[in-house]
Formats: C-alpha cells, sequence, structure tokens
C-alpha cells in the first residue's frame, strides 16, 4: 500500500485524528483547555452558529461551542468541544508517526478528564489539496485529476470551473464509514486551480475497548484512509505534488 | 400562526476562513479570538503572530523548507514585543497571504529581510546588483515597489503600484 509520507510535497492541508465521546460538564471543557495551554498556547473560543428561519425571516445566535488552541509553531492544533477532541497537523505533514505520537500524547492527558469507554467515534481525516496550474485545468475534465468524481455526457462536458461533491458510505468488508468530499476551489496561489479532496474514515459503533485494539484500529482506519485516497487520484493528479511521479 | 408555519431551528456552523474541522463531517466552524483568556499585548503579538504561522501552513507544501525558515524567522523578529510598540499596526492575513502567493509564484526569494507597514502592509527588501528594491504587498493583490538603481554613477529613483505578476517582471529586471 502506498504511503502518503513516501510524497515530496505532501498535498495534505490537515490530518486530523479525533474521538467523539459522551458529552462532559462545561467545567470539564475549561479543565482540558487548562491541561493543554502550556503547548497550545494560542486560545480561540469556537462558536456554534444557530440560525433560526421563522417566515422567511432569519436570525442567528452564536454561543460559545469549544476551543481552537493553537502551538506556536502554527502547525500544531487541538480542537475541541463538549463531544469531540481531536489532534490536527498543519502543512507541512511531517508524517503518521508524529501526528499519531501528538494524538496518544494528547489522549493520555484527555483521559484524566474523560472515560476511555465513553469514546464513541474514532477518526482520521485528512484535507488534500491539490494545486492544478490553470492552463492545464482549464483544458482538462475532472476526471483526469479525480478517479471519484463524475462523468459528463460525451462531447457536452468539458472543463469545470465548479464541482462539489460529497458522499458517505461504509466500506466493504469493513465496519467503518467514509465521509467523501471534494470540490473545485477557488486557488490561493497565482494562476492555479485548486482541487480538494477531504477524506474522513470513521467508526462510530463497537469502539475497541482494550487500549491496545483501540490504537489499533486507528491504524486500520489509517490504512483504509490511505486506500481510499490513492485509489482516489489519477497520476496526472499524483505528479502535480510529486515529480518523480509524472512518468508514471 | 400555525405551528406548520415555523420552520424547526436549524443549526448551522459557519467556517471564518479555513476549513478546519472535528468530529462532525459536514459541518464548519466559526473561529474567533477569545479576548478574555488573551487580553494583554504580549499575549496579542503572540495570537498575531500564531496566526501569521497558520496561514503560512497553507503555502507550505510549495515552500522550501529553507525558505520557509527564513519567513518564520523573520516573523518571530518582528513580532516581538521588544521591537513592537502598541501603536503599530499588525500585518494583515490578506497582506502576508499576497506576500506568500507571490512567493510561491516567484523565483526571487532572495530578499534580505521583511518588514511591516503602514496599514498592516507586508514589506520586503531586495538587494538588487545596482541598488536596492522595496516593496509593500497590500494584501488586494497589489505591491506597491520603490527602486533606487545605481545607472552610471546616478540614483534612479522610481516607484509604481502594480499587480503580484507585474512586480514579479519588474523584479526579475533588477535582479537578473
Amino acid at each position: 500500500m502506498a504511503d502518503l509520507q513516501r510524497y515530496r510535497k505532501p498535498p495534505i492541508t490537515e490530518a486530523v485524528i479525533d474521538f467523539g465521546f459522551s458529552p462532559v460538564s462545561e467545567n470539564d471543557l475549561q479543565r482540558i483547555s487548562q491541561r493543554f495551554k502550556s503547548r497550545y498556547s494560542k486560545i480561540e473560543g469556537v462558536l456554534k452558529l444557530d440560525v433560526n428561519i421563522n417566515n422567511g425571516v432569519a436570525s442567528a445566535k452564536a454561543s460559545p461551542n469549544g476551543f481552537k488552541m493553537t502551538a506556536a509553531n502554527g502547525c500544531d492544533v487541538i480542537m475541541f468541544d463538549r463531544q469531540h477532541f481531536g489532534t490536527i497537523r498543519l502543512a507541512p505533514y511531517e508524517g503518521w508517526e508524529s501526528l499519531i505520537t501528538d494524538c496518544k500524547n494528547n489522549f493520555a492527558s484527555l483521559e484524566k478528564i474523560i472515560n476511555r469507554t465513553t469514546v464513541n467515534r474514532i477518526g482520521v481525516r485528512y484535507v488534500n489539496r491539490i494545486d492544478v496550474p490553470l492552463a492545464m485545468a482549464e483544458s482538462r475534465p475532472i476526471y483526469d485529476f479525480l478517479i471519484t468524481s463524475f462523468q459528463l455526457p460525451p462531447n457536452l462536458g468539458g472543463p469545470l470551473s465548479e464541482y462539489t461533491c460529497a458522499a458517505t458510505f461504509t466500506l466493504p468488508k469493513s465496519d467503518l464509514k467514509c465521509r467523501f468530499q471534494s470540490a473545485i476551489v477557488p486557488s490561493i496561489l497565482i494562476d492555479h486551480r485548486s482541487i480538494t479532496l477531504d477524506l474522513d474514515v470513521f467508526l462510530d459503533a463497537n469502539i475497541p475497548i482494550k487500549r491496545d485494539d483501540f490504537w489499533e484500529k486507528l491504524e486500520d482506519i489509517r490504512d483504509k484512509k490511505n486506500q481510499l485516497f490513492e485509489s482516489s487520484i489519477t497520476p496526472l493528479a499524483r505528479g502535480l505534488f510529486d515529480e518523480r511521479a509524472r512518468d508514471v | 400562526m400555525d405551528d406548520d408555519d415555523v420552520h424547526s431551528p436549524k443549526s448551522v456552523s459557519v467556517s471564518y476562513d479555513r476549513h478546519l474541522i472535528v468530529g462532525g463531517s459536514g459541518g464548519k466552524t466559526l473561529v474567533r479570538p477569545d479576548n478574555i483568556i488573551h487580553a494583554g499585548f504580549e499575549e496579542r503579538l503572540f495570537d498575531v503572530l500564531v496566526g501569521l504561522k497558520v496561514t503560512a501552513a497553507q503555502y507550505s507544501m510549495h515552500l522550501t523548507s529553507n525558505v520557509r525558515h527564513r519567513i518564520f524567522s523573520e516573523l518571530d523578529r518582528l513580532l516581538n514585543a521588544e521591537n513592537w510598540y502598541e501603536e503599530d499596526d499588525f500585518p494583515t492575513t490578506e497582506a502576508f497571504r499576497d506576500f506568500l502567493s507571490w512567493t510561491v509564484y516567484s523565483q526571487h526569494q532572495c530578499w534580505q529581510s521583511l518588514g511591516v507597514g503602514n496599514g498592516g502592509q507586508m514589506l520586503a527588501v531586495w538587494l538588487a546588483p545596482r541598488g536596492v528594491v522595496t516593496a509593500g504587498f497590500r494584501g488586494n493583490n497589489k505591491v506597491g515597489w520603490t527602486a533606487k538603481i545605481d545607472v552610471d554613477g546616478v540614483a534612479s529613483l522610481s516607484a509604481d503600484i502594480g499587480s503580484l505578476k507585474e512586480f514579479d517582471r519588474l523584479l526579475g529586471s533588477y535582479l537578473d
């Protein structure tokens, strides 16, 4: 199985390992933020925005809903609320071993506040952004880059300027699920267009209780996520973030 | 009013500028600085510094580790409580984004130093064979630049505003 770490310029913008658990108290939420603030020193409140539409009139109310905390390097982040905790690595991605080590360390601290038996979701989510030079993006259809996309009728479709796709499915012969999202988005680079590929592979039932099984399941989730990624992109797309793959 | 006329409140989360999500698959989050926790000047400076590094993360797969470390080192030097006055404008995220996207686009990453100008512009200085070029990235896909170039022993001064791509072409003519 291909390993993302072999790529010279991994297109990963965010790698997340997250846990869902039974709701903790507001007090516990504060305790979690205190526990992590020495490493993740920039603290931001996350707001939940409730939008109410009544007779065509919309109103919105924002309320506190957890924290986002960022380390001084600007790359290591945690986000959590009363029911979720995520260990996040932004680019540059330094590999699974680094991420899972951070995750295990964070979880060891978290376990002093929440009980592992209450964990009801474990997931590995990678958001990839494939930056395509504009000349190439404007002359090729989306399925030249992504295998998992849709096809337009022959002779009726060409390059796309907008595209969004989302699906959730259960992986074959597995209890794992995947939330797949991709889109064409305006690029932050000059003369480029970007394709996002967001793969969230997770288990939301029968979470292993034994510690070794728990972490082994996470490795299994990561393997499935990698297989999905490799199966979703074309050699052309792969060549955009690893020049060694251009001749494949 | 009939109950049927009332739509159930729908919980929606809106992303502020990123795509960083924990737990849910489809939701997005609105993130705000927590001023209750971080109220001091040094804390605000630190938060701006970390925020700029987070912005740089979006470009980092296109930057060599050397260029990335130089940028981070300059940010650490600039956004330092000992060098900063409270009345100074913080660099804007938009200006820094312009600088980064230009850096990825350009081959001229040999700037001497970075700075912060009025209104949060991101400044960069290049030493050319016969002079100095200074640029202010403004955050609206525009760059203002000045060039002081020695021509036959006479200092020639010029200044203009243009697009990121125009500036790259001009800088190349001074540096190459």
